[in-house]
């Protein structure tokens, strides 16, 4: 039982996204922002109906909407264009299985023949119509959406509504979310939490229990009635009633306001933030495998904030040892959960786009299996990546960035990856199914006709550029740089005193990254080669 | 190949419901569903349950027929006819959008957006499972292996054609009702009028005959004293006659008249429930019940207020004095366990029941 793909819209930074899952273990990366941690809320969404452990209808907000789609709104209004008003959709597609055909049918914006839920906030257009219609009956006004008119519409691909409110919701999920619990509020959130999640229903009533016992004790005690009995003593001051203390019996004062997980004696908001997370994804892994009703669905959210690599590594192994046979999402900025979990797991994420290894080529795919998962996470997370054929590229790359923007690529979230000439189609491969802006500097190696004809299928797409000499005679980068700076000027940036061009040359390629280095570290400014200032405009 | 699927045919007071509710309680694994005509039915079967098992088993759901109808026949697939969600039904007597074309989904089936006919509800989902190639039979069958429909002596229409699309699946139905009790339909098309009312026992068997179900009879009865079974079983002269399994005496049981003006004395005693035609009957004391909505209920006396035609009836022994409403009579007059009482005007002299006073 698993989810086998999520189509979101208009929720938050996602616009529309349509991503497959794998049945068993997913890897989401992307950068800060891809709409990441988006994703694996609204899938949380969806199978639960709430927002922040609160039923959706309190949580409504505009904020929820997607800022393009409502300025898009706001704007056609204004303007006095028609237009319909802004609904977030969230729907889960499911494996297609006989325990799950309560919750077949085809309303799906795909209109596919399979069990899934779908949450809608929409107008509620049967309540509201009027109010709807006088809201934008002065366009001027228009400044946001109506929530107030909104309403969740959770209902299955059979179109049965509330599917929670029945037993026909068999999918459990747990979302684990690193947040910190530091303050008493998460706390208690958390003791909720945890208490629904890893306490037996049994045990939950003797807390329960023994924590009304606790008060009544309370009450009872010598200290407290004497304190009772002279407040007793002053009524008619503040009061014609009696007045007098007692530990809150109302309802909203449950146990678990008043009761804490401790660590060795140590209450848990205060243990080292690494440790809390760790305990608090095991404990909901453990929660959800062992509950009632097990989850089948775990989403946890980078589980490498606040640990150590040790500690890290400790904690994946026993994610792939607990969670065998379940449907794991998580989400990571982490190279190294990436690699222990298995690149093959990866969905590469980007706003509304993903892929997998298995949506590359072969050769690409099967290229990306054997590389650690660094470059890749690199590529994925850059908002901008320069390949180039080595590590004198790089620098001298690095150089030219430099010069002209003043700071170094990584600030600016360039990534300059220096790879095998041969392996520049394979990322090439993923900057394009995932549209990041990517450009390759490449030398002509003395052929330009045969660079061209190499890279032509990428001379039409918007994101990629290849940038190379078009002059034959210099086939790599040592002759342009020599070229482009003269034989005086490179003796004193490398520290020699060749006295011809050949001489230079020689050394230069004997030893390319030196001289690079050297060049990056001079203070003096370089004259750069065209092909790869143009990389880096 | 035997099929499963049964229809039972009992008489009043039989104990269908327990049948069902007994039945259902014995399968631990699987999932099964009831369907009944009318709300107050769905709660007989689920306090029947709940007596019996002391809960609802979590594999067993408990619907009438236009819910059961709405969830599984027409929400899932509707959308390759209707675009807008069915959301409730608007119910008509008699025949809804007339001098509509079947092809105009919209004039044809909805009173407005959402809202279906309710004598069309059956229609509609036959539609959509014809449009679909049976895609709501089958999820159907991925879900329940166990359908059971109760008084289904009351389906009509495109109602038999869906539950002979569901004969041919693999869950496997089990059909009871009462033909004599055919006092309503679930709506009153045109389609299969042949069979509609206490006819529907020829469909039953013409099904038997395609080797589709067993039909099987129970001709006896656990409520009624022998003397309210032969009353009732008067009123169908056909039909083999009902055995009374009710071996209580209380010195009062059986079928009785009584003086208007006795009436008052007579609740005193005897604190039947009274049962009316319908609405139009004036001046009853206690909470009358009608004829039509005490169906599936049983009480230990009632006291009978007759419409005109039933009053005639009572008086001259003619059948045909009693008019087109016998189904109604019926199931009126086998609600008591112990005694049927009718109330006549003063002095009157019924033709084959004692007059009674108390």
């Amino acid at each position: 039982m698993s989810i086998e793909r999520v189509i979101v819209k208009n929720y938050r930074a996602l616009v529309s996204a349509n991503i497959p899952l794998r049945p068993d273990f997913n890897i989401i990366v992307g950068d800060n922002e891809s709409g990441k941690t988006t994703l694996l809320e609204a899938i949380n969404l969806a199978l639960k109906c709430q927002i922040n452990r609160r039923p959706v209808a309190y949580e409504i907000h505009p904020y929820l909407f997607n800022t393009g789609c409502v300025a898009q709104f706001i704007e056609d209004i204004n303007k006095g264009r028609r237009a319909s008003p802004p609904e977030i959709l969230v729907e889960l597609y499911l494996t297609n299985s006989p325990d799950l055909a309560d919750l077949k049918g085809t309303n799906n914006s795909l209109s596919e023949n399979t069990p899934g839920v779908s949450l809608t906030i929409c107008l509620d257009d049967e309540k509201y119509s009027e109010e709807y219609r006088d809201y934008i009956s002065e366009p001027a006004k228009v400044r946001t959406i109506p929530v107030e008119y909104y309403k969740p519409v959770w209902q299955t691909f059979a179109s049965h509504r509330d599917p929670l409110d029945t037993r026909s919701m068999p999918l459990r999920s747990s979302l684990i979310d690193p947040g910190s619990i530091s303050d008493t509020y998460a706390a208690n959130k958390y003791i909720v939490e945890f208490a629904r999640e890893y306490l037996t229903k049994q045990q939950q009533v003797a807390v329960a229990l023994s924590y009304r016992k606790m008060r009544d004790v309370f009450g009872d005690d010598e200290g407290i009635r004497k304190i009772n009995e002279g407040l007793a003593k002053r009524k008619g001051d503040v009061s014609q009633k009696e007045l007098s203390i007692a530990m809150d019996m109302t309802a909203r004062a449950g146990w678990e306001g008043a009761v804490l997980p401790y660590l060795d004696e140590i209450p848990i908001t205060l243990v080292g933030k690494g440790e809390q997370n760790a305990i608090k994804i095991k404990l909901a892994v453990e929660a959800a495998l062992e509950a009632e009703r097990a989850s089948q669905i775990i989403l946890i959210e980078e589980p490498e904030n606040h640990l150590s690599h040790s500690r890290l590594s400790q904690l994946l192994d026993h994610l792939v040892r607990k969670a065998t046979g379940k449907q794991l999402i998580v989400t990571t900025h982490s190279s190294f959960v990436l690699n222990k979990l298995g690149i093959e797991n990866t969905l590469m994420f980007r706003g509304n786009g993903s892929i997998t290894l298995a949506d590359l080529s072969k050769p690409t795919g099967d290229y990306f299996r054997k590389l650690p998962g660094h470059d890749t996470l690199r590529m994925i997370l850059a908002r901008r990546t320069i390949l180039v054929e080595g590590p004198s590229d790089e620098l001298v790359v690095q150089k030219a960035f430099l010069q002209k923007h003043h700071k170094m690529p990584l600030h600016d979230g360039v990534e300059v990856i220096s790879v095998n000439s041969l392996a520049f189609k394979r990322f090439l491969e993923i900057a394009k199914a995932l549209k990041i802006r990517t450009c390759v500097v490449t030398d002509n190696d003395g052929d330009v006709a045969n660079v061209k004809e190499e890279y032509k299928e990428y001379a039409g797409e918007g994101d990629i550029q290849v940038c190379f000499s078009e002059d034959a005679s210099l086939a790599t980068l040592e002759p342009h740089i020599l070229a482009a700076n003269g034989r005086k000027k490179l003796n004193k940036v490398l520290g020699k005193s060749c006295t011809t061009d050949e001489e230079l040359l020689i050394y230069m390629k004997r030893n390319k990254t030196e001289c690079a280095l050297k060049i990056l570290e001079s203070p003096e400014q370089i004259e750069i080669p065209e092909y790869i200032q143009r990389a880096v405009e | 190949m035997q099929s499963n699927n049964r229809i039972i045919l009992a008489s009043a007071g039989s104990g269908k419901t327990t049948t069902i509710v007994d039945d259902v309680c014995g399968f631990l694994s699987g999932r099964s569903a009831i369907v009944t005509y009318t709300i107050n039915n769905t709660s007989e079967v689920r306090n029947r349950t709940y007596e019996r098992n002391g809960f609802i088993p979590p594999n067993l759901t408990v619907s009438t027929w236009f819910a059961f109808l709405l969830r599984h026949f027409i929400r899932p697939y509707q959308r390759c006819l209707y675009p807008w969600r069915v959301s409730k039904m608007c119910f008509v007597e008699g025949q809804s959008a007339l001098y509509t074309k079947v092809t105009d989904i919209e004039k044809h089936y909805f009173s407005g957006r959402g809202q279906i006919y309710s004598d069309k509800v059956s229609k509609f989902a036959c539609e959509v499972i014809r449009k679909t190639g049976g895609l709501p039979v089958q999820r159907f069958e991925e879900i329940y292996d166990r359908l059971y429909i109760d008084e289904s002596q009351d389906l009509a229409g495109c109602d038999l054609e869906l539950i002979e699309l569901l004969l041919n699946s693999h869950t496997v139905l089990t059909l009871v009702g009462d033909h004599r009790q055919a006092s309503f339909s679930t709506h009153n098309a045109r389609k299969n009028r042949k069979y509609a009312r206490a006819n529907i026992i020829n469909k039953f068997e013409e099904w038997e005959k395609a080797g589709l179900c067993k039909v099987e009879y129970q001709y006896k009865s656990r409520r009624c004293t022998q003397g309210i079974c032969d009353f009732a079983d008067n009123l169908f002269p056909g039909l083999p006659k009902t055995e009374s399994l009710n071996t209580v005496i209380t010195g009062h049981d059986g079928v009785f008249a009584i003086p208007r003006s006795q009436v008052p004395r007579y609740i005193e005693v005897f604190h039947p429930q009274p049962l009316r035609y319908d609405r139009k009957s004036k001046d009853i004391p206690g909470a009358p019940i009608n004829f039509g909505s005490s169906k599936g209920m049983t009480f230990d006396r009632t006291l009978i207020y007759p419409h005109e035609k039933l009053r005639k009836f009572l008086m001259t022994g003619n059948l045909e004095d009693a008019g087109t409403a016998i189904a109604k009579i019926y199931v009126a007059a086998t609600r008591a366990r112990q005694s049927t009482a009718f109330v006549i005007p003063d002095g009157a002299v019924p033709a084959s029941i004692p007059v009674f006073e108390p």
